[in-house]
């Protein structure tokens, strides 16, 4: 038996056979957020959460068969997170993984809250609904280039309720042409591509007996809708109505680091596909003119460390900074620590289309067709009329 | 149906591999929405919703994990 320190012991068999190792995550925030009362009508907020605080294990069930599961405790919601079985045993680089993990999109998804340079991921992730999903992939990983595909269907909390409705495809290509360490320099030049398709229910159902869902459309249809700020406990200022039911993501992504600096940037896509077959007659009134509108999401980052670590790069993520001097460690503490300054210039752009909706803008209220079915128009602001439509 | 248009700045503390103090300036400036909205009668009205909001904030973390 060994034991491996890995910010909690990992035990292990000797001949590598088996390994076990707890893991887990505590991210405590505190927001402190002007969302400007006179316009938006929303208070000012201040608060802290738990943003994460998950737990889990690791490790290899035997020979090739490897597991992870993690489920996160924060804000009194359990939610299943990583939960696979991955089999590595066919070929150097390959593996086969099924459950519920990240469909393979967007650098910035895939690299793990521990390792964000920022609170938040990019807005665009969120408003897309990249996230995890139960489903089954291939990931082929070298140092130099990654592929990975899968097909999903929900995410974990549908399982019992919408489980043959969402269908989901997505694929990720990575190629990293200079991923070295040059006299103690670390480079890397990264690029990338991801895609992914989404097919909503195809009927409309009643919600099942004995669950609190009160709409069901709650499930059943995609809208897309940010954050102010890129902070969590801040509103959703940037919406859209909740009418599609199919939709089609793109991205590109690249990024440069080289020793203490990253530069980072992706753009990406969506196309939405307005659920017609909902709202006959009504999709005007709805949305985007009654046409399927094109939104779009990117960003570009850039980072320093002032005390001369790099960020890690393996397999098409970031992954761990590793401190030269740390503060706490042991033996080895005393030190400054990492320091690194970063900054960030992020869009999401959901006004494609977005001309002219009918309604009475001066009473606030709606078309009757549309007053029925008005918890699915987005963001609302009492007293004031909602942003619905385009 | 809007556009957001945010820039932060953030400075990240380390204290080893898996500890970490985060402290962020974030803004947000919003634009566009439905331009025009027509009603019953035919007429023509502007209502655009959250236009020029800013919404400005400060976020902070202390991150740990095993």
């Amino acid at each position: 038996m060994k034991v491996k320190w890995k910010g909690a012991p990992e035990l292990s068999s000797a001949d590598g056979k088996f390994s076990f190792k707890v893991r887990g995550r505590l991210q405590t925030d505190y927001n402190a957020i002007d969302q400007d009362f006179d316009i938006t009508g929303r208070p000012d907020v201040n608060a802290a959460e738990l943003r994460r605080a998950r737990l889990g294990v690791e490790g290899v069930l035997f020979y090739n068969v490897a597991y992870k599961f993690e489920v996160d405790f924060a804000n009194d919601v359990t939610a299943i997170k990583d939960a696979y079985v991955e089999y590595d045993g066919l070929a150097d680089g390959l593996s086969l993984r099924a459950g519920n993990f990240k469909t393979p999109n967007s650098l910035d998804e895939m690299t793990s809250s521990r390792f964000l340079t920022f609170l938040e991921r990019a807005a665009f992730v969120e408003a897309w609904g990249l996230d995890r999903q139960i489903g089954a992939g291939v990931i082929y990983a070298q140092d130099h280039f990654t592929l990975s595909a899968g097909i999903f269907g929900p995410e974990p909390f549908d399982d019992e309720i919408w489980l043959k409705d969402v269908k989901t495809g997505a694929a990720r290509a990575t190629f990293a042409p200079i991923n070295r360490e040059v006299n103690g320099v670390h480079q890397v030049i990264h690029l990338g591509a991801s895609w992914r398709g989404r097919e909503g229910a195809e009927d409309r159902r009643s919600p099942p007996s004995g669950t609190s869902i009160s709409n069901p459309f709650n499930d059943e249809l995609f809208r897309y809708r940010a954050r102010g700020a890129d902070l969590h406990l801040a509103d959703r200022f940037v919406s859209t109505p909740q009418v599609f039911n199919e939709d089609q993501f793109w991205g590109v992504e690249g990024a440069v680091i080289w020793g203490p600096v990253h530069v980072v940037g992706e753009y990406t896509q969506l196309e939405g596909d307005i659920a017609r077959a909902r709202f006959p007659g009504t999709p005007p009134l709805l949305c985007c003119n009654g046409k399927d509108p094109t939104y779009d999401g990117w960003y570009v980052e850039a980072g320093w460390f002032l005390t001369g670590e790099t960020r890690s790069y393996k397999e098409g993520e970031f992954g761990r900074i590793k401190v030269k001097n740390p503060v706490l460690g042991g033996g080895k503490g005393g030190g400054w620590g990492a320091w690194q300054i970063a900054g960030r210039y992020d869009v999401i752009d959901l006004t494609d289309q977005a001309t002219t909706i009918q309604g009475n803008p001066t009473s606030g209220t709606f078309p009757s067709s549309l007053s029925a079915n008005c918890t699915q128009c987005g963001e609302q602001k009492p007293g004031r009329l909602s942003s619905i439509g385009g | 149906m809007r556009r957001a248009e945010t820039w932060e700045v953030v400075l990240n503390w380390w204290l080893n591999d898996y500890t970490g103090l985060q402290f962020q300036y974030s803004q947000s400036d919003i634009s566009g929405g439905p331009q025009l909205f027509t009603n019953a009668a035919g007429v023509v009205a502007s209502a655009n919703v959250n236009n020029n909001a800013k919404i400005e904030g400060f976020g902070t973390r202390l991150r740990f994990d095993w």
